[in-house]
């Protein structure tokens, strides 16, 4: 893969990488040294692609490996490094945005499931069947969906609890 | 709002993130990617140095341990080369546990599980490494002591007594504080993780 070719599909998925880092790693500051790792891993792997499964499958197994691995050594170090200063993908608008409200509750509530479950339901609101997740996640699409059942389940009690405290 | 309407919410919003999100294209076009592979090498880049230090050391041992005229302490400067040698296969079976790893060929649960494994094994080498630092400064300070300073430690015991305290004194805070920082505790975190891991792949009967 060309660095051109590459630099298209970094482009293509970027919002993909977004999501993985930004919940993953929620305090913005600290998120550009998972982004920089992710990118680094799938550079990496680049010629690893043989094109047998989806882009995305192969971009999702490569980011979500960062970014729990990332996760892990973060937590027990304690402290973050903060190797890398600044993020190679950037939003363009405030965070504020009155429009994320929804979303920002929602990356509340990823923040506060465990490494897997968050893989789990980040596959899940992109769309991907429980097919493509179990693929991915490599556990039964059976197990898939009573795992997603049961986060339903958590979110709905969060929800409510949310909208009782406001 | 439950969690379908917040999937559309959200799909609506990974559409919009195309459009609003920027990719610095010239630093993914330039060297800046040889620039991250560099920083997250670090430590496999510190076991190469640290094998070529070992190899340098046990390399040039003979010269010295032939020099020892005397069994007696000639057999503890042996001794401390062998805790070296033993380091040394620590740190080439490191290179080999940190250098194999690509997360693109399993998928996410087998890969974590391979990773927290070889983080227990790369603990296992760690600990050894630490359990063994004692022993390395007694022979250490034995052999090569006599042969830096002269002093003939099996005659003259308050020598004798100054360098066991001496290296009784370093080696056990060291050893104790080592162990626990640098293996108890990240062993216990490496546990957790594969404990979640293993929760994570079990199906929820009850659930079910």
């Amino acid at each position: 893969m060309t660095k051109a070719a590459f630099t298209s599909l970094i482009k293509a998925h970027k919002a993909l990488i977004y999501n993985i880092c930004r919940s993953y790693c929620p305090i913005e500051s600290e998120r550009a040294d998972l982004e920089q790792e992710i990118l680094y891993q799938l550079w990496r792997s680049r010629n690893r692609f043989d094109g047998r499964v989806k882009v995305t499958t192969w971009m999702y197994k490569i980011a979500l490996n960062t970014a729990i691995r990332f996760y892990h050594q973060q937590k027990k170090q304690g402290t973050q490094k903060e190797n890398f200063q600044e993020q190679l993908i950037r939003l363009n608008v405030s965070a504020d945005d009155p429009r994320n409200s929804h979303i920002d509750q929602l990356y509340r509530m990823i923040a506060q499931l465990k490494n897997l479950d968050r893989a789990l339901i980040l596959l899940y609101l992109d769309g991907n069947k429980h097919t493509e997740i179990a693929e991915v996640l490599g556990i039964s699409a059976s197990n898939v969906a009573t795992k997603i059942g049961r986060i339903k389940k958590k979110f709905q009690q969060q929800v409510k609890l949310e909208n009782h405290e406001s | 709002m439950n969690l379908e309407e917040l999937k559309e919410k959200w799909m609506l919003q990974n559409e919009t993130l195309q459009d609003e999100l920027i990719v610095d294209e010239s630093a993914l076009q330039t060297g800046h990617l040889k620039k991250i592979q560099n920083v997250l090498n670090t430590p496999l880049y510190y076991e190469y140095i640290s094998t070529f230090m070992l190899g340098a050391i046990i390399l040039s041992a003979p010269v010295f341990i032939l020099d020892i005229g005397q069994l007696e302490y000639r057999i503890p400067a042996i001794a401390c080369i062998g805790v070296i040698g033993l380091w040394l296969s620590f740190s080439i079976h490191k290179i080999t546990l940190l250098s194999n790893q690509s997360y693109s060929i399993l998928p996410v649960v087998s890969m974590q599980k391979r990773l927290a494994q070889v983080e227990e094994k790369y603990l296992q080498y760690r600990k050894w490494e630490i359990a063994t630092a004692p022993l390395f400064f007694c022979f250490a300070l034995l052999g090569f002591g006599h042969y830096l300073n002269g002093i003939d430690y099996y005659t003259d015991w308050s020598s004798l007594v100054l360098l066991v305290g001496t290296a009784t004194a370093f080696a056990v805070p060291a050893f104790l504080f080592g162990y626990k920082i640098w293996y108890d505790d990240k062993l216990k975190q490496a546990k957790e993780m594969m404990a979640e891991i293993l929760e994570f792949e079990e199906i929820d009967e009850d659930y079910v």
